[in-house]
This record gives structure tokens, sequence and C-alpha cells, in this order.
């Protein structure tokens, strides 16, 4: 007996919870509704389980990538690059969400997590002026190119 | 290996200025005085009035660029180093780096290929030398040709990997590129500039060595004054003649003329745009670009912004510092006159914009002198083409009006209208001595050390090289003054040109290409040529160099993009540069490089719809462009028309190809549309799942 005939009908997972974990690079369809049968769904009085579905492997991606500074959303989308880099969905696709998943998927995953930018580290960089002293306006004003257009609308 | 004699401090910068300017004033003046004796022709006063002031605002400039040469050729013959500048020591005794520096590199729509290939050897150098935990790089990307941004998100997931550079190279794509590169490296500088004490601003096609790199922040750690730091870079890897001959120019008598320039300017000097380490802070305090008012060509963003970017870090205190003598700094030269003419275009236009911000408040004089040598660069050519038309014109005037010796005035003596041929000759030979001069010096310095010789292929080689250029060059000055004439002309009656990517290959120029683009030159050649050898006979051999060049301008062109004319010339060991004697290991790294790149990255640009085609094909190269989106500036900002019809067409005909460019990029700016993608439905039904109305109002 497969997960797929085992589940009560009103814990079928929506459409976009198992496109979601197929983004992930799961296409085996037992293992996509195992681990949907993991995430909540509107039965468990979710609104919106896609979005919950993401916070939850946010979290738990950010715990695995020891990046509990990223917000869900943001681990979700890092972590899923790793996975689908790793080639997760064939290689471990039972260690989603699980408590303890295996030590080399870990590392493999920490190896592969995308880092595009820096923590952000602004710099105030504000418009300097570049006018010229009131005495040489006049002159600087001879290259204003919309000089008589402005006088025309004027 | 060269052996350099140490180094001795030079003249202080008053002096070395006021002389220069004083010969400058001087020898123009001279001239301007000789050119008066000419002519004395009643008929034509007002002529000969505005003929002398074209030919004194056109002398001066030589005449300061000739002396300029002159101060730089002693500057190298004795090994001056400037006053005010610490040289940190070098070798073993090198002071550790201190702070942390960012590599950027601001591309836009550039070959994937070349620009990760130079970074990986530049990253590959500097980890060899054990430096790279004080560095960083930053790709900055402006690319709008989404298949240009799709390769780079996957070259730039390939050099991490391959250099095990996570967490130490960047890349972040910008959605507008707003003020183009200023704007790009101005939206580094606030997101990230606190966390850097210099960067380094590479062009795509920069190559710099580790100790370059090294050298440069010790230099500015030991100069807390300096707020910028230019190396001169030479031109390398040229695959045309017309590339070739840029690199050989460059070569032989850049020296000559950076260590002038570097002489004279000193702490108050210019910055090329690229090649450079700039301190952040000072950069971002200082530097923050304003909109012109008015419109294009002279309003809106800064288009040529180094040049102002110096002047504002100069105008807030901060030295701006030429080190020709760094070495292992590289750049690239556009392969063909047709590029190079392009690129002028696009930097007449940035240039001639400086006359707004000529007069700003509070901007040093040299820097004033800088913007104003920038504007002078492309007047130039129209001054001289005036003086030359005016020039011609009156000769054939003359000629064809023979002289009357009585005034219309009452008189008792005649006027005798004078022209001088031996005086004329004299100026002549004079200019083109001048304009010679800074060659010959920079010929002199080369064949005087025998490592520079043989650098150069030997003296044989270095001079049949030399005469070639010459020759070359001479032709091409020409058809390269009418290409600035027409450019000046245009930005001046209000056109603005175009900022499009730049070509780095060496793609040849067709015949049809030739003549469409230049037929009109070899027009006015062969025109030109027909009326002086009628109406001003005796000045065809003067003006010999400018006939044959401009009637030979379309083979010239045509046939100096031949690589296998170049090849050729390489392989007789001619317009060899001491580069190619004995390749530095990060160019010969870098050329290897290039080629692996080339076939990890597969299919070459130019298929926009390839870009979405790519994403669905590699789940994993779309989850990391998926998880990268968000670092994007500005990546929420949907252009909801744009994406509406993306949508639309997509789901309607599931063909990208009907697409066009903004569409593709408005897509790959689109999360719902490419989590459909991700989830593994095809193109036509990831555009209907993710639907418009439901994307608009998270996306606004």
């Amino acid at each position: 007996m497969d997960a797929v005939s085992v589940m009560r009908q009103d814990r079928q997972p929506a459409a976009p919870v198992l496109d979601l974990l197929r983004s992930l690079g799961v296409s085996d369809a037992n293992t996509l509704y195992a681990l949907a049968a993991r995430l909540p769904a509107a039965a468990d009085g979710v609104g919106d389980p896609t979005r919950a579905a993401r916070v939850i492997l946010g979290e738990w991606f950010a715990r695995l990538l020891n990046r509990m500074d990223l917000d869900a959303e943001q681990a979700f989308l890092a972590g899923r690059a790793a996975f689908v880099a790793v080639d997760g969905g064939n290689r471990y696709p039972g260690a989603l969400m699980t408590e303890e998943p295996p030590a080399e998927f870990c590392a493999e995953l920490r190896r592969n997590m995308p880092l595009p930018t820096p923590a952000a580290a602004p710099a105030v960089m504000l418009a300097q002026s570049l006018d010229p002293p009131p005495l040489l306006a006049p002159i600087a004003a001879l290259f204003r190119t919309d000089r008589a257009k402005g006088a025309n609308a004027a | 290996m060269v052996v350099e004699k140490p180094l001795r401090l030079g003249p202080r910068p008053d002096f070395t200025r006021v002389t220069l300017f004083a010969l400058t004033l001087a020898t123009t003046f001279l001239a301007g005085s000789q050119f008066l004796q000419i002519f004395d022709d009643h008929r034509a006063e007002l002529f000969e009035v505005s003929l002398l002031l074209l030919f004194v605002v056109g002398f001066c400039w030589l005449a300061l660029s000739f002396w300029s040469a002159i101060g730089g050729f002693l500057s190298l013959a004795r090994h001056w180093q400037w006053r005010g500048l610490a040289m940190p020591a070098a070798g073993e005794a090198a002071p550790p780096l201190e702070g942390r520096t960012a590599i950027l590199m601001p591309i836009h729509n550039e070959d994937p290929a070349q620009v990760f290939a130079g970074l990986q050897a530049i990253y590959e150098g500097l980890q060899s030398a054990g430096a790279i935990d004080g560095f960083e790089v930053f790709i900055v990307s402006d690319s709008t040709d989404p298949d240009a941004w799709i390769a780079e998100e996957a070259a730039w997931r390939l050099l991490c990997r391959q250099v095990g550079g996570e967490g130490r190279i960047f890349y972040r794509k910008r959605r507008r590129n707003t003020a183009h590169k200023s704007g790009n490296i101005a939206d580094f500088c606030r997101r990230w500039g606190g966390r850097y004490d210099h960067m380094i601003v590479l062009d795509a096609d920069s190559l710099m060595t580790a100790d370059a790199l090294m050298t440069m922040v010790r230099l500015m750690n030991a100069n807390p004054r300096a707020g910028l730091i230019q190396t001169p870079p030479t031109i390398v890897r040229a695959e045309t003649l017309f590339g070739r001959l840029q690199q050989f120019a460059s070569r032989l008598y850049g020296p000559v003329f950076t260590a002038g320039t570097a002489l004279w300017h000193q702490g108050d000097g210019n910055f090329w745009g690229h090649n450079a380490i700039i301190r952040t802070a000072a950069f971002a305090a200082h530097c923050g670009l304003p909109q012109l008012p008015g419109r294009k060509p002279f309003g809106g963003h800064i288009m040529s912004h180094d040049f102002v970017e110096a002047a504002m870090l100069r105008r807030a205190g901060w030295q701006i510092w030429m080190m020709p003598g760094i070495g292992g700094s590289y750049e690239q030269t556009p392969p063909t006159l047709i590029d190079h003419a392009k690129r002028d275009r696009r930097w007449c236009q940035g240039n001639l914009q400086h006359m707004r911000v000529l007069p700003a408040r509070g901007l040093h004089p040299l820097s004033r002198l800088h913007l104003f040598t920038g504007i002078m660069s492309y007047l130039a050519s129209p001054l001289w083409l005036m003086f030359l038309s005016a020039g011609i014109g009156f000769f054939a005037w003359r000629m064809a009006h023979p002289p009357s010796y009585f005034a219309p005035y009452v008189t008792l003596f005649p006027t005798w209208p004078k022209f001088d041929a031996s005086v004329a000759i004299g100026l002549a030979v004079l200019v083109f001595g001048m304009l010679l001069m800074p060659r010959l010096l920079g010929f002199v310095f080369a064949v005087a050390s025998p490592e520079r010789r043989a650098g150069y292929g030997g003296l044989g080689r270095l001079t049949a090289g030399f005469f070639i250029e010459l020759l070359l060059s001479t032709l091409l000055a020409p058809v390269q003054m009418l290409l600035q004439s027409v450019s000046v002309a245009t930005i001046l009656a209000g056109r603005s040109g175009g900022w499009g990517s730049q070509r780095r290959d060496g793609e040849a120029i067709g015949w049809a290409e030739g003549w469409s683009r230049l037929g009109w030159q070899c027009a006015i050649g062969i025109g030109l040529t027909l009326f002086v050898a009628r109406a001003a006979s005796d000045l065809t051999w003067w003006l010999a160099p400018l006939l044959a060049g401009l009637t030979l301008a379309v083979p010239l062109t045509v046939l100096t993009t031949r690589e296998r004319l170049a090849a050729f010339v390489a392989r007789l060991g001619l317009l060899r540069i001491p580069e190619e004697t004995a390749p530095p290991p990060l160019l010969v790294r870098a050329d290897r490089l290039e080629a692996t790149w080339r076939t990890m990255l597969g299919t070459p640009l130019g298929t926009p719809t390839g870009a979405l085609q790519r994403l669905a094909a590699d789940p994993s190269l779309l989850a990391l462009h998926l998880a990268i989106l968000p670092q994007h500036s500005d990546w929420q900002a949907v252009d909801t028309d744009v994406l509406v019809s993306a949508h639309d067409k997509l789901a309607a005909s599931g063909d990208p190809a009907l697409l066009t460019r903004a569409e593709v990029t408005a897509l790959l700016f689109d999360p719902p549309f490419l989590e459909g993608l991700a989830a593994g439905h095809g193109l036509s039904e990831a555009a209907r799942i993710g639907t418009v109305a439901e994307q608009l109002p998270a996306a606004a």
C-alpha cells in the first residue's frame, strides 16, 4: 500500500504544495505524498498551506544550514537551491524535514548553499552638487538643452 | 629580467606645472607669431585671423602634450619618484595587507566566458600569493540581455565551485541600469560600501596580477590621504591588425605619456574608470553624482563619470595618484576602427557633457584642466578639420585670384600680398615634429635598454614596427578626425548616442559594412584629391597623408580587422610587445581558462529566449536563480504591461521566440511564473498557473 492511497481524503495535499515539493526535485509520487503528509493541510485549519509549507521548509533549512539569521523565505530559497544542486530530490528525498538528516547530506547542502551577496553594510552616498558659482551660472545655462523648450512652455 | 635603478625624488609638482605651462605658452606664442608671418593679404584679413585662432588653439594642445611627453621621458630616464606619496616596502619586507578590499567587476551584456575566466585567473593569483583573505570579488551586473544574465548566474556558480570562492565571490544584478556604470557602482556602495575599506574597480576586459592588487592596497594603507590610485593598464590580447596597432602604440609610447601626466598631476590626478583602487568611504561620501539639469546630451546622467568622480574626490581634499610603475595591469582594446569609433562616440558625448561640470563650485584647478582636456581631446578634431579646410580653401582661392596690388582705398603705394612659403613649411615641419617626438621618445626609451629592446623582438623588429605603426596611424588619423568631428557635430546638435556594450572579440568587418559606414570618407578623399590637384596643386604632397588616409578609409578599416593579416604580422614578429615575448603567467592562465569557460558555458549569447529554455532545462540553475533573485536591487519593480503581455503570449503559444527581450526579462524577474517552471510545468503552463492577477499584489 502506498502513501497516495492511504492518505485521508481531507488530507489530500493541494496542487500548489505538490508543486512546491516538485520544485525541490522530488518526482516520485509516493515520496511526494509522503513528504506532503509531513506538512500542514487545509484540514488542519491552515489558511494557506503552500505558504505554511514554505515556512516550515525554510525553518528546517535554516537549522540545517546554520543560518538562523535568515528569514524563513530566504532560507527556503537558499536551501532549495542547495538541495536541487546536490540532487537531493533523488539522493536524499527521505531526509527532508527529518530531525536527524545524514551528516554527509548536511555537509553537502552547506557547501552548495548559494551566497550571492554578503549581509548589507550600507554606506550613505548622496548626490553632491555640481552647480556653478552664481556668477558662472549663466555660462553653464548655455549648455542646458531644454532652455528653448522651457521658455516656450513658460 | 629588467634591473631598474633606484628611485629618486622628482621635482616639486608646482615647479613642473609652472615649467610645463610656461613652455606650452611660449611655444604656442612663438608658433603663433610665426604663423602671422605667413600671410599678409589685405583681401582676407578676417580669414587670416580666424585661421590664426584655430591654429593657436590646436597648437596649444599639441604643445601641452609634447612638453608633457618630454617630462615623462625625463621622469622615466631619471627614475623619479613622486613627492608626497609614501612607497611601501616591496618583497619580503612588504607590510601586511590591512583592511578588506572589494574587487568590483561591473558588467553589461559581456561575454561571460571572458569575464569569468579573467576573474578566475585574478582570484587564483591572489590565492597563490596567500593574499585572498584581504579580498572579495563582487560581480555587479547591469546586463539587459536575459541570456547574458542567466549565463552570468551559471558562470558565477561555476566560478565559486572552481576556486572554492563561496562566500567570497558575490554576484548582484540590477533590474534597471540607471546611470549605467556609475549608477551600478553607486548601488554597490550604498548597499555594501560599509563592508570594504577599498574597492578596486575593473572593466570587463581588465586583468590585474596579485602583485599589482596587493601593491595598490599597501599604497592606500601607507597613504591615508590618497582617495584613489590609478594604474595605467597595458593593452594586451589584441587579435586584429587594428588592435595590434593600438596595443603596440600604447605599449611603446604609453609609458612616456603616462609618466609625463603623472609627473605634473602628482596628487591631483585623474581617474580612468577602471584598474584603479578607491577608498570606499571617501568615494561614497563625496562622489554621489547628481543628474544634470536639462535633456541629453548635456543633461541627464553623467556618462563619463570617472573624471567627475576624481574631481569630486579631489574637491573633498583626497589625493588622486597615477602610478605608472605598478605594472601588472591589463585591458583590451576594441578590435576594429568601427568599434573604436563607437566607443569614441560614447566617450565624446560623455566628455562634452563635462562642459556643464567645468564651472562647478570648489573644483581644484587641475581637476578643471582634466575636464577641459577631456573636452578638448574631442573638440581638437573639428578644430583641426576647420583649420585644414580653411587653409586648403584659402590656398585655392589665392591661386584662383591673382593678387591686386592696389587696395580699394586711395594710396600712394601698392600693397604686396604676402605668402611666405618657407615659414609655412617651417611651421608644418614643427607641427609634424611635435607630433612625432613623443613617439620617438617612447622608441628611444625602449631601444635604450637591451631587455626592453628584446621584449619588442629586437632592434630590427622594433624599428620596423615603429614605422609600420607610424604609417598606418598616420593614414588612420584623418579617418578618426572626421569620425570624431561628426560625433561632436551630432552631439552639439542635441543628438544623444546609446550606451551599448562593447564588442571585444576580433570579429572582422566585411566590405559591405565597411563601405556603408565609411564610404562617404572615401568619396570625400577622392573629391578632395581632385580638388587639391586642380586648385591647390602646391599642397598635394603636404596633404598626401590626409588625402591617402581618407581615400583608403574603407580598405584600411576592413583589412585591419582581418585576423589572418594580424597573425601573419605576428608571425613575422612585427608589432610585438613584451607581454607577447614573455607572457605574464596571469595572461597565459586567463587565455587557457577562457577556452575552458567557453566549453563549460556552451551556447553563445544572442538568443534572449534561450534564457527561459535554459532555466526550464536546468532545475538547479532555476532554483539558484530564484534564490538569488531577492538579492538583486529593485527586483520587485514589475513592469505590469510587459508582464501581462509576456504571460498572455506564452500561455497562448508556449513559444518563447514570440517574446520581446523586455518580456523575457520581466518573466525572469517574476517569482510565481518561475515557481511554476520549477515545479516542472512547461513554459506555457507556468505562464497560465502564475496568473498575473495573483502576482501583481505581491509584486507591488
